[in-house]
């Protein structure tokens, strides 16, 4: 007998075959690497678009009969994507303007009247209804028509500025150290995201890893060798694995682009919390990865899993429900027990770490919970596996799957 | 352990396990000896697979014990199953997926894909070793979940319907495997329904049915107990001469009665003005009377006699234990 026998642990085999299954894959693979160059691409394409739209701006005919407005004025001159043509006389007579814009010389026109200000209209001429430079051209004008308000009104542009002063906050708090960053708060919810969309790219591999093995008959060869328990605890290794693989380049990739590019990276945070957070990533994701092995364990083929894969993109999103309570009161009595609670504690106790609501001997113990509720979890998956596995062409009940888990 | 004790690998104790509406195995007892190949018969639905799954602990009796090499615990790692019920990863190299299952057996990467690459030799199938399975054939497929099965020298192999999808060349091959797997020291627990093949394979025998035992033993123990001594059959077939009468099923049964064969006679037609004669006989019987007998009437075409095979055996010890129509009833809900 090989001495190996006796010294890996029997979840070790399937937890390495599967994890090597899975990253082999092309199709992995591409999603690793595709992820952050679609990520790169759409952020670098968006600004390709914009300075595009800018060479190309809207051209539009100007005729005002308000005394003082003018397209050189600084509200008007400086809208990068419009191409003012002033248009005075016949040319600026509606029926003019119409032939001009037919003919492609102006993308529309602005009549601005005298009494604009006073609640004339402004009148548009566009081809189709509500082209979008209207919410463009509007939002200058409103204002110039505010000043010309103003002006009426005795109150020169100072006095205007003066009126439009927002408050000043000065906070004092009753707990100096309470005090929160945007960093914190930044870095807190970039994890949750992470965690989200790890979730999702992680269960059509869940799927085939526990379903499709179901299906394809191989479960009994290998139960025959190791326990269930064992099958199941390698897998779910596997796919822990799996996902912070994925949450490590993917959330790599963006911290390394935020430092390349011209992003402004939060302020500094502090090692605790990262630590804090990443825990919260790591135990959350095997907790929700226990979960949907333990609902995968439980259906005979894959064409059956299309009717539970969408409860896996809906159910993550649950906590987001609570997010403002949490944001709002983040010590209240409900944000605490939510917070607790392992179903919402990856996506709610972050966020009340990073808003300094949860002391330290409360985040442990909601991830300790956290923790407990993934070992349930992990054996419920590994008793769903054992009672489903010998039922071919038959799903595993809630019922029954409660009766064997107490046997 | 008291592995060199005991001459008893395996064995079962009154195993029982019931389901929702009906009892699979029914206090089932058998021992498997070290080194022996041991058939494991029985119809459809008999419980067979159910009983071999408890060997395995895959699932638990209801009541009794298995011990395995004088343990109550069934060392897994020690143990090659082929199952009825199988499949592999298709999307897999075949040299991956043996050492994937190697190493689930205990050995160690290396070894494993060395013990698998050593089976492909002798099933022919080297040069697949990189193939996927789903680029095999369903008979190589077949030899590769073989292979994966024994290839960590278990010291007990059970194999639940090998010869599943394979032609009989390929039959012969696996007959000599198994063999050789044997004479390695490896005990084999075999279940299958090509009896002519199990016939030639096993030592001994347990017939089940409805989950209980029906007969057990080695070919000869069974022939003897459930053919009441007679354990040869003599067939002959009988026409008409030029200018004589057709045969007669009562003449050819007088003559047999006449000639001290005094079992059960079975005459069927065997085409226009021809009988066929079956008897069962004692080892040794002359049958010589029977013979004069019979060729003063007709003329004999053909003589044959040959030992009841297991076939025989199995249809009149179920039918004894069930009746024919329990075992219709059996073979439909199958």
């Amino acid at each position: 007998m090989p001495d190996a026998r006796r010294k890996r642990p029997e979840w070790w085999p399937v937890a390495r075959f599967e994890f090597l299954r899975v990253v082999r894959r092309g199709d992995f693979l591409v999603s690793l690497v595709l992820m952050p160059v679609l990520s790169v691409g759409l952020s670098f394409g968006a600004g390709w678009i914009a300075n595009r739209s800018a060479n190309e701006p809207v051209k539009l005919a100007f005729s005002s009969a308000a005394p003082g407005i003018d397209v050189r004025l600084p509200a008007l001159d400086t809208l990068a994507t419009v191409k003012w043509s002033v248009v005075s006389g016949a040319n600026a007579e509606p029926e003019a303007l119409k032939t001009a814009i037919e003919a492609k010389t102006y993308d529309g026109a602005v009549l601005v009247p005298a009494g604009f200000a006073a609640g004339d209209s402004v009148r548009v001429l566009a081809k189709r209804s509500r082209p979008g430079w209207v919410r463009k051209v509007r939002e200058p004008l409103t204002e110039l028509a505010r000043l010309e308000r103003a002006r009426a009104a005795g109150v020169d542009a100072a006095g205007l500025t003066a009126i439009d002063e927002g408050i000043r906050i000065a906070e004092t708090l009753t707990r100096p150290e309470a005090k929160t960053s945007k960093g914190d708060m930044i870095t807190a919810m970039a994890l949750v995201f992470l965690l989200l969309i790890t979730i999702y790219a992680t269960a059509a591999y869940l799927a085939v890893g526990i379903t499709g093995e179901k299906q394809a008959r191989v479960t009994e060869v290998i139960v025959s060798a190791i326990k269930p328990q064992a099958w199941m605890d390698g897998k779910l290794v596997a796919f822990v694995l799996i996902g912070m693989l994925m949450a490590t380049v993917w959330g790599g990739s963006a911290l390394l682009f935020a430092v390349f590019s011209s992003w402004q990276l939060p302020p500094a945070v502090s090692p605790a919390s990262i630590a804090a957070y990443l825990l919260f990533l790591v135990a959350g994701f095997a907790f929700y990865v226990s979960m949907f092995a333990t609902i995968l364990a439980t259906i005979k083929d894959m064409q059956s899993t299309s009717r539970v894969q969408a409860y896996f993109y809906f159910i993550p999103v649950i906590p987001f429900i609570f997010i403002e309570t949490i944001l709002d009161k983040p010590e209240s009595t409900l944000a605490v027990i939510l917070s607790w609670i392992p179903f919402f504690a990856p996506m709610l106790m972050p966020a009340r770490i990073a808003l300094k609501a949860a002391p330290a001997w409360e985040w442990i113990g909601a991830l300790l919970v956290l923790i407990a509720a993934t070992h349930f979890m992990r054996l419920l998956a590994g008793t769903a596996i054992r009672v489903g596995m010998l039922m071919y062409g038959k799903e595993v009940n809630l019922p029954e799957l409660l009766r064997w888990a107490k046997d | 352990m008291n592995a060199a004790a005991s001459p008893s690998i395996l064995a079962v104790h009154g195993i029982t396990k019931a389901f929702k509406d009906r009892v699979a195995v029914d206090a089932l007892s058998f021992e498997v000896q070290r080194g022996e190949i041991f058939g494991f018969l029985g119809p459809n639905g008999a419980g067979k697979t159910t009983s071999l799954r408890m060997i395995l602990g895959i699932t638990h009796p209801d009541s009794g014990t298995v011990t395995f090499d004088g343990s109550p615990t069934v060392d897994r790692r020690r143990i090659g199953y082929l199952p009825e019920e199988r499949g592999l990863f298709e999307d897999q190299k075949v040299i991956d997926t043996l050492g994937y299952l190697g190493q689930l057996r205990g050995m160690s990467p290396r070894e494993a894909r060395a013990a698998g690459m050593q089976w492909l030799e002798r099933l022919g199938l080297a040069d697949r070793a990189k193939s996927k399975l789903n680029e095999l054939s369903k008979g190589m497929q077949q030899k590769i979940q073989f292979a994966g099965a024994v290839l960590h020298a278990p010291t007990l192999a059970v194999l639940d319907e090998p010869f599943s999808g394979l032609d009989p060349l390929n039959q012969e091959l696996f007959l000599s495997v198994v063999r050789d797997l044997r004479d390695q020291g490896t005990t084999v627990l075999f279940s299958a329904h090509q009896l002519n093949l199990v016939e030639r394979l096993c030592d001994r025998f347990l017939l089940i049915a409805r989950g209980r035992e029906v007969i057990t033993g080695s070919l000869d123990a069974m022939r003897s107990a459930i053919t009441g001594g007679a354990s040869e059959t003599l067939v002959l077939e009988l026409s008409a001469r030029d200018d004589g009468p057709s045969p007669d099923a009562a003449a050819a049964r007088a003559a047999f009665h006449r000639a001290g064969i005094a079992g059960a006679v079975k005459v069927e037609s065997a085409g226009v003005g021809r009988l066929r004669v079956e008897a069962g006989l004692p080892p040794l019987h002359d049958v010589g009377p029977a013979l004069a007998a019979l060729g003063g009437m007709y003329a004999i075409t053909r003589v044959e006699t040959a030992p009841i095979g297991l076939h025989e055996i199995y249809l009149r010890a179920v039918r004894s234990a069930m009746g024919d129509s329990a075992l219709e009833e059996d073979a439909a809900r199958a």
